[in-house]
């Protein structure tokens, strides 16, 4: 019964545990998967526990119980969630929903500009672009200054790299967990690990494909200290912390590897999950106590 | 389409000189039809991103690399500035910090040395 409730925390807690020593002991590939299917079924688990308490403060209410009438009969007063409680997770859930749509808004917008990519295209920039555009058809974009900076063979490894992200559809994974962690900001150490794990898996393909794990490291290296013009926006970002495991792991495929995650974060997130799966324990166990015995 | 369009153009960016389609071929392997190899490589041309010159029946084929010989084209102005829109995408790399950039400095000596 109170597996509901523990269940977010668990799989939060899980999540980031596994985040940190999973790349011990797999590959990229399950790496992604796995936490990929943690975010999710957090996520999931969060919703309903805040859907369980809005729903069991809302049938305190005679105008809401009255209007649906089953309610009343299954709720006898003293059970069901404090209103304040209802509030807050009514409005938790409101937020979410908001952050979510948002976040699916701001991607599509970002990738129309893109919508007629087909293969590769170089664009006139001074900052080392290159990113992989999924979709129909898709393709790959790569900034003038990158291409021209760089040796044949670190080409090969740029274009390896992200043509891996598209034939391994690694754009499902990160947008299903940017999606989560926008909805449930509690999420977004663990949305890290997944990007973190993506790039980690098209690295390991990159070198698979050039036949040459330095060369890959050093393609990453060299385009990461290429001077930039323009700040890449924050929110999405590493804060800078992935880059270097990157080309650690590809250089020394055999010492563990992990994405550094803030400590600071990481208490946040572990309280906001205990907050969260606990709010109102008792009255949401009374709750489903009487949904059961329907 | 477009992961072709890549490995025809990795071919053409180790080669050291014009390619034509019949080494292009040779280079990938015979499983790709002549025609189709040939379709790629005109797309290339047409985005700007080879030269090619009369190679007796057929074009010969080189990959532009040097940024002055880029040449415009239209997804090129359309995506004018693109960088900071692109933050949902996996990128190639993130920015830096600098304990970051040392790190990598690092790194990269020991690639090098």
């Amino acid at each position: 019964m109170n597996l509901l409730l523990i269940a977010p925390l668990l799989l939060t807690v899980g999540g980031i545990v596994a985040g940190w020593f999973l790349p011990r002991f797999v590959s990229p590939a399950t790496c992604a998967r796995v936490l990929t299917l943690a975010v999710v079924l957090a996520a999931a688990s969060v919703s309903s526990a805040l859907l369980l308490v809005a729903m069991a403060a809302s049938s305190e209410l005679h105008t809401v119980s009255d209007a649906l009438g089953w309610c009343r009969a299954l709720y006898p007063g003293e059970h069901g969630a404090a209103p304040w409680a209802g509030a807050v997770s009514a409005a938790l859930l409101g937020f979410a929903t908001v952050r979510a749509v948002r976040y699916r808004r701001r991607v599509r917008a970002e990738h129309a500009p893109f919508a007629g990519i087909d293969g590769i295209e170089v664009v006139a920039s001074d900052d080392p672009i290159a990113f992989a555009v999924p979709g129909r058809p898709g393709g790959v974009v790569i900034g003038s200054a990158l291409l021209c900076q760089l040796e044949p063979n670190e080409r090969s490894a740029v274009l390896a790299h992200e043509n891996a992200h598209l034939r391994l559809n690694h754009h499902r994974y990160v947008h299903t967990v940017e999606v989560c962690a926008a909805a449930f900001p509690f999420l977004i150490p663990l949305a890290r690990q997944v990007r973190f794990a993506t790039e980690r898996w098209a690295d390991e393909a990159a070198a698979v494909e050039v036949g040459s794990r330095r060369t890959v490291a050093r393609a990453i290296a060299r385009v990461a200290l290429m001077p930039r013009g323009s700040q890449i926006a924050p929110s999405l970002a590493f804060s800078g912390r992935g880059t270097s495991a990157r080309v650690d792991a590809l250089l020394h495929p055999d010492n563990p590897h992990r994405l550094e995650v803030p400590v600071a974060a990481t208490v946040a997130t572990l309280l906001t999950a205990m907050a969260g799966s606990s709010v109102q324990v008792h009255h949401l166990a009374m709750f489903l106590v009487h949904a059961c015995r329907v | 389409m477009g992961a072709l369009e890549a490995e025809v153009l990795d071919v053409l960016w180790r080669a050291e000189g014009p390619v034509t389609p019949a080494d292009v071929r040779a280079a990938l392997g015979t499983d790709l039809a002549y025609t189709t190899v040939m379709t790629i490589l005109v797309r290339l041309w047409e985005k700007g991103l080879t030269e090619r010159t009369k190679q007796g029946r057929a074009y010969a084929y080189t990959a532009v690399v040097s940024e002055s010989d880029l040449a415009a084209n239209r997804m090129r102005a359309a995506l004018a500035g693109t960088s900071d829109r692109a933050a949902t995408m996996s990128r190639f790399v993130d920015g830096l910090d600098k304990r970051e950039a040392a790190a990598l400095r690092a790194l990269l000596g020991e690639v090098d040395g």
